[in-house]
């Protein structure tokens, strides 16, 4: 009897051992898949966590960071989506005390060095959209480098947001 | 869904008639029920000789509603003019770097001259900044001393410039004796003063007894707390202070750049400007280091706006709140008002006058005291904002012009629709009562 009561509790540890290992590595390869999703990488260049608001209006302003490992300084030149006509790599500034964007032509990235793409800063800008963009969808985007393109997903946050729903994970 | 050409239509017209195109489509409800209302009549004469019958009774009920559109519409007016004034004090410091901390606090410093005690950027990141091929001007701003309720700054000759343009009177400062003051500062050229350490009640006048600077220059007027600055060359600062000149052995009388980074004592910020808009937001990613700061003052200060946006809605919605209630008020007035006329009204509806006749009579006179009112309002307005823009630039420094605007204008044409349309109602109440018993009142 006490035999069959050992035999009993480790099969069933085991079965406990096995549950817990592929609920880990579950959770690890979600989290795997939700890092490749926010992360985006090609010859040395990382964007990392592109996001834009909601809105039913026709313009959207896309934010990311990017981070140059590359060893040779880069630019960031532009983007380009399917779901608008125009994506154009646009600076914050006061005129005559409201807030505007101008169109930039270019943004220069030492090598070692992050630029953030924020609110009230540096954007890209999504001019005529061909649909409404809805909180937790995700858009296509790829951005324009001098070194190439990198295509990486834009997660749509609340209309008020002010930072990605990962800002802080360092995918 | 709005459609496509809708949009192309609208946005394709200029901001000017869209504004015009929004205030008519407000006043539309106004003129509509007026041309219905005296259609086939003409009331005019009539209403004028009622309201010159109880003038100064009429005059009360204009004068109300003048002060109520003229206090909303001057609220509106005045929260835009503050926010553009703020956002002109800072429109010449394109990016500031100074040492990491709250970007906040060093916006207040360095644009508002709202001094703190801050860490140092040392001469080999000034030289940095300075020797930085996109940098067009690298500008020392060391704040920290006083005299009387202006502040004295160090800085260079050709921040000078970048701020306020050629000098309004005098020169530029060449020696380290010289200062160039700002043109509300309360010292004429020629007059001698001696800076005291610190800033506001903390000053300690006496610390730098042994300096005496003369003013030389007078700067143009800028808008900005700037006004009532003395600014003097950096090294003056620095040797104020007993420190290094910021030049090598044999250079020491030199004022301006280039610095050597070896005697370069601190600066607790530095303004860098670009040519291009492109360039300042490469300097901010290159500058933001674990050493040094960057930021534009113009997003922090649009940041700062932004949190005020929902005073301004607030304020927005006190400014309806308050027309409503004086709407409710006028009308109440005008029930009682009509109850004055009760008697010469039931006359004409017994001399056989038509009730529409009577109805447009009723209506066109509460509709001239509201339309009177709101023009006097906008009167009221401009005068209140003149006043206030006056007392806040006064207190500040910060030049504060506000003018009504479009927004303001919607505000009154919606605030006149929506009471000549509840001025129907009186309209209709005097219609309801018995002829008989007014005549014999």
């Amino acid at each position: 009897m006490p035999k069959l009561v050992t035999v009993l509790a480790a099969v069933l540890v085991g079965f406990a051992g096995v549950a817990i290992a592929h609920d880990v590595a579950g959770e690890h390869g979600r989290e795997e898949e939700d890092a490749h999703h926010h992360l985006a990488e090609a010859n040395g260049v990382r964007a990392l966590h592109a996001w834009t608001r909601a809105t039913d209006e026709k313009t959207a302003l896309v934010f990311v960071t990017i981070e140059n490992a590359s060893g040779a300084e880069i630019r960031l030149e532009g983007a380009e989506s399917g779901v608008a006509a125009r994506a154009e790599l646009v600076g914050f500034r006061l005129k005559d005390g409201e807030p505007d964007f101008a169109r930039l032509p270019f943004v220069p990235v030492k090598p070692g060095h992050v630029l953030i793409l924020q609110p009230r800063g540096l954007a890209i800008r999504l001019s005529d959209l061909d649909h409404p963009l809805a909180k937790g969808e995700e858009i296509e985007l790829e951005f324009h480098f001098d070194s190439g393109h990198l295509p990486m997903h834009v997660q749509v946050e609340a209309t008020d947001a002010a930072q990605h729903s990962h800002a802080g994970h360092q995918h | 869904m709005v459609p496509e050409f809708w949009n192309e239509f609208w946005y394709g017209l200029p901001v000017t008639v869209q504004d015009a195109i929004w205030f008519a489509l407000l006043l539309l409800p106004a003129t509509l029920v007026g041309i219905v209302v005296v259609w086939s009549y003409r009331p005019f004469s009539l209403v004028s000789a009622m309201i010159w019958r109880y003038r100064w009774t009429n005059a009360l009920f204009v004068v109300l509603i003048a002060i109520s559109v003229g206090l909303g519409v001057g609220l509106i007016a005045q929260e835009r003019g503050i926010r553009k004034g703020t956002a002109r004090a800072a429109e010449k410091f394109d990016l500031v770097v100074t040492a990491p901390g709250s970007e906040v606090q060093m916006m207040l410093a360095t644009v508002y001259l709202q001094p703190v005690d801050v860490p140092l950027l040392d001469g080999r990141t000034y030289d940095a900044i300075a020797a930085n091929e996109n940098v067009a001007l690298a500008a020392p701003i060391a704040y920290g001393d006083s005299f009387g309720d202006s502040s004295v700054i160090g800085t260079t000759a050709a921040f000078v410039t970048h701020l306020a343009g050629d000098l309004a009177d005098g020169r530029m400062f060449a020696g380290l004796d010289e200062a160039v003051v700002g043109a509300r500062a309360g010292l004429d050229l020629g007059a001698s003063f001696t800076p005291a350490h610190g800033v506001g009640d903390a000053a300690e006048e006496d610390v730098h007894e042994s300096v005496s600077l003369t003013v030389v220059g007078r700067m143009a007027a800028t808008g900005s707390p700037w006004d009532r600055a003395i600014l003097v060359p950096v090294e003056s600062v620095w040797k104020v202070h007993g420190l290094p000149l910021g030049h090598a052995p044999g250079r020491e009388g030199q004022i301006g750049p280039p610095f050597d980074p070896a005697y370069f004592p601190g600066t607790p910020a530095i303004l860098v400007r670009a040519d291009q808009l492109w360039a300042n937001y490469a300097l901010r990613s290159e500058f933001t280091t674990e050493r040094t700061m960057a930021f534009f003052p113009g997003a922090v200060l649009s940041q700062l706006h932004g949190l005020l946006g929902d005073v301004r809605q607030v304020m927005s919605v006190m400014a309806v709140v308050t027309q409503v209630l004086v709407t409710a008020g006028v009308l109440a007035g005008l029930a009682v008002l009509i109850r004055l006329y009760a008697r010469r009204l039931a006359l004409l509806r017994a001399l056989g006058a038509p009730d529409r006749f009577v109805f447009s009579v009723v209506w066109t006179y509460a509709a001239t005291l509201i339309g009177t009112g709101a023009v006097a309002g906008i009167a009221v307005g401009l005068a209140a904002v003149g006043v206030i823009s006056g007392i806040v630039t006064a207190r500040t420094d910060i030049l504060v012009e506000a003018t009504l605007g479009w927004p303001e204008f919607d505000l009154v044409a919606g605030f006149v629709s929506i009471t000549v349309l509840m001025a129907l109602l009186p309209a209709f109440v005097a219609l309801s009562r018995d002829v008989i018993t007014d005549l014999r009142s």
